[in-house]
């Protein structure tokens, strides 16, 4: 199907904002009010797959102002001390940018141990800068438990982004 | 014009390459901003929270039954176990039900007889949780009522009659309840039969901590916490939890009620909002 006028420019918005939405729709999964306590740990963190996912293959469409937006969002969204989420979003931009060229062209098992390597300290400095902000060690095992929870997660929501990513991006590269 | 466009292009490649280092200062400085605890980004806050919390209503509705599956799921392992326990409880509600009869009987009889006059003036509204804006670093949840409803700061959250919060901020159509397990919930509280002075403190995992206790308090597992009234956020003698465990670094206290218990709560109004104000055990979050 060949799309032409406002429908091709419509489409073609809608591509490019994919990332964005994604982690944007995973940033709200986190809001949902489900009754499960294990659930609650999650929030915020699932964004980190996505932005993972899509900083190596498409850093084109998820630009620094984008991801900064995302943590505005997620500061403002969740009760987190204002510019934590902002400033670790753009932290793991920093980190996973510059080390894209190692991770490119790899198997799918090597980015799923990739993560873990980056998320481990990413999620304990952030433990530690929101332990700093509130004046007062905030509980480790939660924190340790919500990394190994994200980790088991990836599988699945890189494995949707790879979907999204084959359908509708790769051609454009 | 060639300069013009020079330039343009020597700040577009500027930006380009220093724009992560520009949004990471940017971030710093609403950390910075953050620390100040502003009320006006709080308010922000929860205006937006107007706006999530529709949003999330809506994206939520094809997950619900995903949701209501997976606890389904997670709840039939512990299907035994959870018999077992429901059959002793029910014994003991037996023993608590006559009990509370009798206590009930000689409670009116005593009202009648001094002449008590009921305190009045006590309104409730019942409100589903909108979405869930905690996590790691704090619990809170915003309920779907607001100012336009009749919600004030300083309303109490009641479910089955347990404390699970009180209300910290209030938008038009949403409020922020601040669960009693957030890190800055601080509730002056009685403790057992001897009704001893302490505090019960958040530390955003499902148990709480006991504090300020008197010295040499005697302190035992299963010990009744209630409401102590003091600092006028709650009224006295309302149900907070249990201690569940006591060492010599902590006592820790199991709430009655926890937010996966329920996705509706009760705001309850004791008169109270007004204090919430000068409420020493407000930390500004």
């Amino acid at each position: 199907m060949i799309l032409i006028g406002y429908k091709a420019h419509i489409f073609y918005f809608l591509k490019s904002g994919i990332p964005f939405f994604v982690s944007f729709f995973l940033l709200m999964i986190g809001l949902f009010p489900v009754r499960l306590a294990f659930l609650t740990q999650l929030h915020v963190s699932l964004v980190f797959i996505s932005l993972f996912y899509w900083i190596i293959f498409r850093p084109d469409l998820l630009p620094p102002i984008v991801v900064f937006l995302l943590g505005v969002c997620a500061d403002l969204f969740y009760q987190t001390p204002l510019g934590l989420y902002t400033f670790s979003f753009l932290l793991f931009y920093l980190i996973i940018i510059n080390q894209r060229r190692f991770l490119t062209n790899r198997s799918f098992s090597f980015l799923w141990g990739a993560f873990s390597v980056f998320v481990i300290p990413l999620f304990s400095a952030e433990w530690l800068l929101a332990s700093l902000l509130f004046l007062h060690f905030l509980s480790f095992w939660s924190m340790i438990g919500q990394t190994f929870f994200i980790i088991g997660l990836f599988p699945l929501i890189a494995g949707g982004c790879a979907c999204l990513y084959r359908r509708f991006l790769e051609v454009d590269e | 014009m060639k300069n013009k466009l020079g330039r343009i292009r020597v700040f577009k490649g500027l930006y380009r390459r220093y724009a992560v280092y520009f949004y990471l200062f940017l971030a710093a400085m609403l950390i910075l901003l953050g620390v100040s605890h502003h009320p006006v980004i709080q308010h922000i806050r929860i205006s937006i929270g107007n706006v999530t919390s529709s949003i999330v209503s809506v994206l939520y509705k094809p997950f619900e039954g995903v949701g209501y599956a997976v606890s389904y799921l997670s709840e039939l392992g512990d299907l035994h176990r959870e018999n077992v326990r429901l059959k002793q409880d029910n014994e003991k509600l037996l023993y608590w039900v006559n009990r509370s009869q009798k206590l009930k009987q000689e409670n009116e009889r005593l009202k009648k007889e001094l002449h008590f006059i009921e305190p009045s003036g006590v309104r409730r509204w019942t409100a589903y949780i909108a979405a869930d804006n905690g996590g790691s670093f704090s619990r809170s949840v915003l309920v779907r009522a607001g100012e336009k409803d009749g919600i004030k700061k300083g309303f109490v959250a009641l479910y089955n009659e347990g404390v699970i919060g009180r209300i910290v901020d209030v938008g038009d159509s949403v409020s922020r309840l601040l669960l009693l397990t957030d890190f800055a919930s601080r509730v002056p509280v009685f403790v057992g039969e001897k009704r001893l002075l302490g505090i019960v403190q958040g530390n955003n995992t499902q148990i709480l901590n006991l504090t300020s206790l008197p010295e040499g308090a005697e302190v035992k597992v299963g010990d009744y916490i209630t409401t102590s009234g003091h600092a006028g956020v709650f009224p006295p003698d309302l149900p907070i939890g249990s201690v569940s465990k006591v060492t010599e670094e902590e006592i820790e206290v199991l709430p009655f009620v926890l937010r996966e218990d329920t996705s509706f709560v009760q705001l309850v109004d004791y008169g109270l909002a007004g204090l919430l104000e000068t409420d020493p055990c407000e930390d500004g979050k």
